[in-house]
């Protein structure tokens, strides 16, 4: 077809594209679905079953599955040789999940999760909901939930009978409402998706939750990750993990237009953020009351130590 | 910088108008300008295109939000070099892939000639964006106004990306039987 749509297109008056363009990018949904005593009470029961010995645990870390939620086909490799390669399994008679792999720096956590159907209503499920789950945080020292029903997004369209791979991130923080305590011992537990217009009909048969109980895992967030301070000309910060690009003197929560960056290698190497980045926002820090920074997610992992410097915004920051 | 402080510089025909653009505007820019081409240094030229077509627009012209002007010099710059470097060429590279995805939405070529006047087709076309909910409007400008992949569209907002491919899917309906009525007024 000749591409006159995209002139249409382009005639779009400006209240709708500041409109489009001014949407904050929240990543994880966090829709309260259960009173917190519920909540408390599904995790209990969830941690007594692992604890029972109902679950099997295996080694299953599977690189092609790791490779598919990032971007570049070495990071598995990475993954394994930096220590954040799992492989523990869980499984309910319903489904299998498996934790592959999960890297975390100060701001953030990225999980990369597979579900596997292993009987007919698990199946129907996945047929439902084109296999999309979703996960909560709990402390497991209480019981209580840190955080409800983020997204687990699955890195492509399920495809029946076949395994399928999830990506989920976390923020330590999110906005001003919700803040993960990464030093306390955390569980990651599968639950029903959440509904959308589209599924509220289809979910109502799921709602119990029956189908996946005992889905959880313990998970603790490394405190070896590698991450570096860069500064600019004027004094300001830029924090850099193998995950993170963060701005920190980046504070203006109105301002959501694009911020753009660029890494530098010390080997004359040049990668702009174009298919590194994923989702970022403002980073809110409930200690100090206001937002420090602006930060971006990066899907592949980064080798911090032979980074020269970043440009963020035009702004250069160097090591 | 205020746009009307920024307007002011372009109005006096002083020439930092230009760099204070590029240093409020500049990412924004390369953004759009990167969504559309994919390489750095396509989206630098767009870029400095796009600054110079403001330069040479302001004045009359004048702004009332400088971001969305700039926007659409960028992506009217960025698409004219898209075209050119794809001048006879089928490829399969992602704006392929957009356009066929808006082949769904397109009207056929009788009906969009009954609407080749640019105001006819911009109001018809705004009055379809003004029907819809904002949710979908959202997505479906991030998709194909500042193309984005359904990927990102879907982790900043929050959603699905099969939530985002329903809508688009969706919409594409609409924006087809939308511009079929008008044209065949």
């Amino acid at each position: 077809m000749n591409d006159k749509m995209l002139d249409i297109i382009g005639l779009a008056d400006e209240k709708y594209l500041l409109e489009a363009e001014a949407q904050p990018a929240r990543r994880i949904k966090h829709t309260r679905r259960f009173s917190a005593g519920m909540i408390a009470a599904a995790a209990a029961i969830g941690l007594m079953t692992v604890t029972a010995g109902a679950v099997a645990i295996n080694s299953m870390f599977n690189k092609e599955e790791v490779n598919r939620f990032y971007n570049n086909s070495q990071t598995a490799e990475q993954i394994e040789s930096h220590g954040y390669a799992d492989g523990r399994s869980v499984e309910n008679g319903h489904f299998r999940v498996t934790i592959q792999s999960f890297v975390s720096d100060d701001y953030r956590g990225q999980l990369v999760l597979t579900t596997e159907a292993l009987d007919s209503q698990g199946e129907q499920y996945m047929k439902d909901l084109n296999g999309e789950f979703s996960f909560d945080l709990i402390y497991t020292d209480t019981g209580e939930a840190a955080l409800e029903g983020a997204d687990a997004m699955g890195t492509e369209e399920y495809s029946a009978g076949k395994p399928m791979t999830h990506e989920c991130d976390l923020e330590y923080q999110i906005g001003k409402q919700y803040s993960i305590d990464r030093s306390r011992p955390l569980a990651v537990k599968v639950v029903c998706t959440l509904p959308t217009e589209k599924t509220e009909k289809v979910l109502e048969k799921y709602q119990d939750n029956a189908l996946f109980e005992g889905l959880s895992f313990d998970i603790t967030p490394s405190d070896y990750f590698k991450s570096k301070m860069l500064y600019s000309a004027d004094g300001k910060e830029l924090y850099v993990s193998e995950i993170t690009v963060m701005a920190m003197g980046d504070q203006d929560e109105e301002d959501m237009s694009d911020r753009y960056f660029e890494i530098k290698y010390r080997d004359g190497t040049v990668r702009s953020c174009w298919g590194l980045r994923t989702h970022g926002g403002p980073y809110y820090n409930s200690d100090s009351e206001k937002y420090i920074g602006w930060y971006w997610a990066v899907r592949e992992l980064l080798d911090v130590d032979s980074i020269e410097s970043i440009t963020f915004n035009g702004v250069e920051y160097n090591g | 910088m205020t746009d009307s402080e920024l307007i002011g510089l372009y109005n006096a025909r002083d020439e930092s108008a230009v760099s204070e653009t590029k240093r409020k505007y500049g990412s924004y820019c390369m953004t759009v300008a990167q969504n559309i081409l994919r390489s750095s240094e396509d989206a630098e030229e767009c870029l400095s295109d796009a600054l110079l077509a403001a330069w040479k627009s302001i004045p009359p012209a004048q702004p009332e939000n400088m971001q969305t002007f700039l926007g659409k010099l960028t992506r009217n710059a960025a698409l004219s070099r898209w075209r050119k470097l794809h001048t006879g060429k089928r490829g399969s590279g992602r704006i392929e892939l957009l356009l066929e995805e808006l082949s769904d939405a397109a009207a056929s070529d009788d009906a969009l000639d009954r609407l080749e006047d640019v105001m006819a087709l911009r109001e018809t076309f705004n009055r379809f964006l003004g029907s819809l909910k904002k949710e979908h409007r959202i997505i479906f400008l991030r998709r194909y106004w500042y193309m984005q992949d359904v990927a990102e569209i879907a982790s900043a907002l929050g959603l699905s990306e099969s939530k985002v491919k329903t809508v688009l899917h969706r919409t594409r309906k609409k924006l087809k039987k939308a511009l079929e009525s008008e044209g065949s007024i």
